[in-house]
């Protein structure tokens, strides 16, 4: 018995002397990859103009004003699909367009309009489909807190995990801009896509929309709709009205720019969705088909217009805005 | 929660040191069963109940089908049948049985109505349901003893490494593993890890960059040459091997850390010599499965060549239909047991899934070469059924690239194909480490010579390089789907 309890605790001794030879080893591998990232990622290339730094702008633009203004809430067809100028001489009041990237997630974008908007302010919501339908948001928040654009209570616990499952996408960014810049092929953000193309009121300036391309292949959900995000999206907008009335805004919603070949395989979803939008007692200014726009219209996606559908698009608003919001002509 | 994100490392690290500080056996398998529902629970807590339910009637049968004889023994078998294939059949084959119904009647004249259910497949469902039969199969079979512990019953067919995609274990094998003391091993756990970092990086770094390349070729409307749609159904191929033998080997090598040993389920299939030996070396799991419980009680080789032929296309044709509802799919198994019949029917031996692929040799003679190629061309052949979604497209795309390959004008074309360089040079890169390596299980298998500094050196390489061409979407994993 004394022999066979001797066994059984050497026995257990080798084993707990393994399993934290293991742990150490494992442990050192791990630190050791902290290590070369961490050097590598030392010449890691912040580029100030980044297109996604105008959010730490937007946000200021919209704090630090009064109420009584226009704010555009949205993803990128916001920033592409409006004149600010146009805007502030049809309505008469001061324009603060929040609108930069879809792909920011809806939750940042209202928690961004929320961190602002005063009494008296009119909120124009208008959402990409594709919140509506997916989730969005995690891909971008990295470059947002590079460029403090983003406020940690912004994001919830659900956004935690979704940071967790995307860091390796976040280090595969990371690790191939830092390849880039070492080997010197890093050339900064794109010519259009800079925070120095928004105007002082946060819209797209025309003057860089130079090079139209051809949109006519691009679809919205990819041509399905599976209507499964569609209530989280709609307690998210029912939560940020509540939250504008109690401040004394006003919220409207339109529909984004749409693209007349994309919008027929496309019908039924986007009628769902605005049907479940009025269900929810929502302001809607228009139905899916009123934001049809010829292809030509757009710029370089299914949701950016070039110069002349941002005057169209503009115009329309505005004499919806008088005609149903009560906002002069 | 999907293998390849730092939720899924850090979900596992938690369990596997909670795992081996813990006593007994039997709060290890209390823990690995909590934490396989947390895991199956992080895509939808419902199905939870559905794969609980599952088990509980199992395990209850089980003991049923091993106290009765006679016919009843049979009518119990039959109970765990109709639950488990009830459950297959409700959530994944009721609308394409509907839809194929209507369709028929509608051919012969018969107008009908199409009334199919909005269901959500719930994910591993084909897996698990399979797993659980064999263990009422075998039991009825007299080659196994119903476990009394429901608790390690529980544990064998929720184990998180293996639940949502394979490889499928036969209860004879597993569960004998949860009824017993295990022991770490560090050698064994060591050779996890590198098992998992290979699987990861065939997972990101290859199957993730084929995918954008055959998304690209297979979805657009476009009219392409068919030597393109040969080089997407080729990126297919390495896609969805890298996709599934690298889940696989994450599987197993993530099973390794808690001291159990799951079944190999890849060996190297596109080294192949022919279709028989491809089916040993591909998803061996359900390839198994299929033979012990399907082909072989339909009478296997039994009743001479022509009944072995039809067992043999019978077999495949419900393996096409359990990758999915379409027939697509049954087209697939069809292919494939067609291209089967030959060398089964010759009664040649072939390579066993332990044989080292091709020979031993470092360069294969030109017949061995043929002989791979003209594998891996019916391989690709069936993948064209696999990856189009529907019939026409599929026999379109087939029929392109049958006319134009012969056309050296077409070949052209391919420089005009999405990221070539970047594919083939990933593809190239794969077939010549795994060939050098094909003796091993898997590739990061090293000699003792080579020291811990070349052998980490390697490792982090892999595994930082892996995670820099990883392309920046998340690409679900092929066989979550089935």
């Amino acid at each position: 018995m004394g022999t066979q309890d001797n066994t059984d605790y050497e026995g257990h001794r080798s084993r707990t002397k393994g399993l934290q030879a293991f742990i150490r080893d494992a442990l050192g591998f791990l630190v050791l990859q902290c290590l070369v990232l961490a050097a590598v990622l030392t010449q890691y290339p912040v580029a100030p103009d980044d297109y996604l730094s105008a959010m730490d702008s937007k946000t200021s633009l919209l704090q630090d004003g009064n109420g009584g203004r226009l704010v555009l809430v949205g993803g990128s067809n916001m920033a592409f699909g409006l004149s600010c100028d146009q805007l502030r001489d049809g309505t008469g009041r001061e324009v603060v367009n929040l609108g930069l990237h879809a792909g920011v997630g809806l939750n940042v974008m209202l928690r961004q309009a929320e961190s602002g908007i005063g009494t008296g302010d009119v909120v124009v919501v208008s959402l990409e489909y594709e919140h509506f339908d997916r989730r969005l948001g995690e891909e971008l928040w990295p470059t947002l807190v590079e460029h403090q654009g983003i406020e940690s209570d912004w994001l919830s616990w659900d956004d935690g995990a979704a940071l967790l499952d995307n860091v390796r996408y976040y280090l595969s960014g990371a690790l191939r801009r830092t390849a880039l810049s070492v080997a010197g092929r890093y050339t900064g953000p794109n010519a259009l896509y800079r925070a120095s193309s928004f105007d002082r009121q946060g819209c797209i300036v025309p003057d860089v929309l130079e090079s139209p391309e051809d949109v006519s292949s691009r679809r919205y959900f990819g041509g399905s709709y599976s209507g499964l995000r569609l209530n989280w999206a709609l307690a998210q907008l029912s939560h940020f009205a509540e939250n504008m009335k109690d401040k004394g805004a006003t919220v409207v919603f339109v529909h984004p720019p749409t693209l007349e070949s994309a919008y027929k395989p496309a019908q039924v979803g986007l009628e769902a969705i605005h049907k479940r939008l009025l269900e929810n007692g929502f302001t809607v200014l228009s139905k899916p088909e009123e934001a049809v726009l010829p292809d030509r219209l757009f710029y370089d996606t299914e949701y950016h217009l070039g110069p002349e559908g941002q005057q169209r698009r503009t115009a329309w608003l505005i004499a919806h805005l008088a005609e149903q919001a009560g906002l002069r002509d | 929660m999907v293998f390849t994100t730092l939720t899924f490392l850090l979900f596992l690290v938690v369990v596997f040191i909670a795992y081996w500080a813990l006593a007994s056996r039997s709060l290890q398998n209390g823990l690995l069963l909590a934490a396989s529902y947390v895991f199956y629970a992080w895509w939808d807590w419902r199905f939870c109940l559905l794969m609980a339910a599952s088990t509980l009637v199992d395990f209850w049968v089980g003991q049923r089908v091993h106290v009765a004889s006679g016919r009843l023994r049979t009518r119990w078998l039959w109970v765990s049948f109709v639950a488990n294939l009830g459950l297959l059949g409700a959530f994944k084959y009721y609308n394409f049985f509907v839809d194929s119904a209507v369709a028929a009647l509608t051919l012969i004249g018969v107008s009908a109505e199409s009334h199919t259910l909005q269901l959500i497949l719930p994910v591993g469902i084909s897996f698990y349901t399979f797993q659980t039969l064999s263990y009422t199969i075998d039991i009825y079979r007299g080659q196994l003893q119903p476990t009394r512990s429901l608790l390690d019953y529980s544990a064998f067919v929720s184990f998180f490494p293996q639940l949502v995609a394979g490889p499928i274990e036969r209860a004879s094998r597993l569960l004998p593993q949860f009824s017993s003391t295990r022991s770490f091993d560090a050698n064994e756990a060591r050779d996890g890890l590198r098992q998992m970092l290979w699987g990861a990086v065939k997972k990101i770094a290859v199957a993730d960059n084929l995918a954008l390349v055959v998304n690209e070729i297979y979805g657009t409307d476009e009219a392409l040459s068919g030597v393109v749609l040969l080089y997407g159904t080729v990126c297919f191929a390495f896609q969805i091997y890298c996709d599934f033998s690298g889940y696989s080997d994450i599987a197993i090598g993530c099973a390794r850390l808690f001291g159990i040993r799951l079944s190999r389920n890849f060996a190297y299939p596109y080294f192949s010599q022919n279709m028989a030996e491809v089916w040993r070396r591909w998803h061996i799991s359900l390839s198994t499965w299929f033979r012990d419980y399907v082909y072989i009680p339909l009478g296997g080789s039994r009743k001479g060549k022509p009944h072995m032929a039809k067992n043999i296309l019978l077999t495949f044709l419900i393996s096409g239909l359990w990758h999915g509802a379409s027939w697509n799919f049954v087209i697939w198994g069809g292919i494939n047991g067609l291209a089967i019949l030959p060398t089964a029917l010759s009664g040649k031996r072939g390579l066993r899934m332990h044989d080292v692929p091709a020979g031993a040799g470092l360069v294969p003679g030109p017949r061995t070469i043929a002989s791979i190629l003209l594998t891996f061309g019916v391989m690709c052949l069936a993948w064209v059924f696999f990856r189009a979604q529907t019939l026409s497209e599929s026999v379109y795309i087939v029929s392109t690239i049958v006319s134009d390959i012969w056309r050296p004008s077409m070949w052209l074309a391919l420089t005009n194909a999405p990221s070539l360089v970047k594919s083939t040079g990933l593809i190239l890169w794969l077939v010549a480490l795994e060939w050098l390596q094909r003796r091993h299980p898997h590739p990061l298998v090293f000699s003792p010579r080579i020291g811990r500094p070349i052998r980490w050196c390697i490792y982090s390489l892999l595994l930082l390089g892996g995670v820099m061409i990883s392309p920046g979407a998340n690409t679900p994993f092929i066989y979550f789907q089935f």
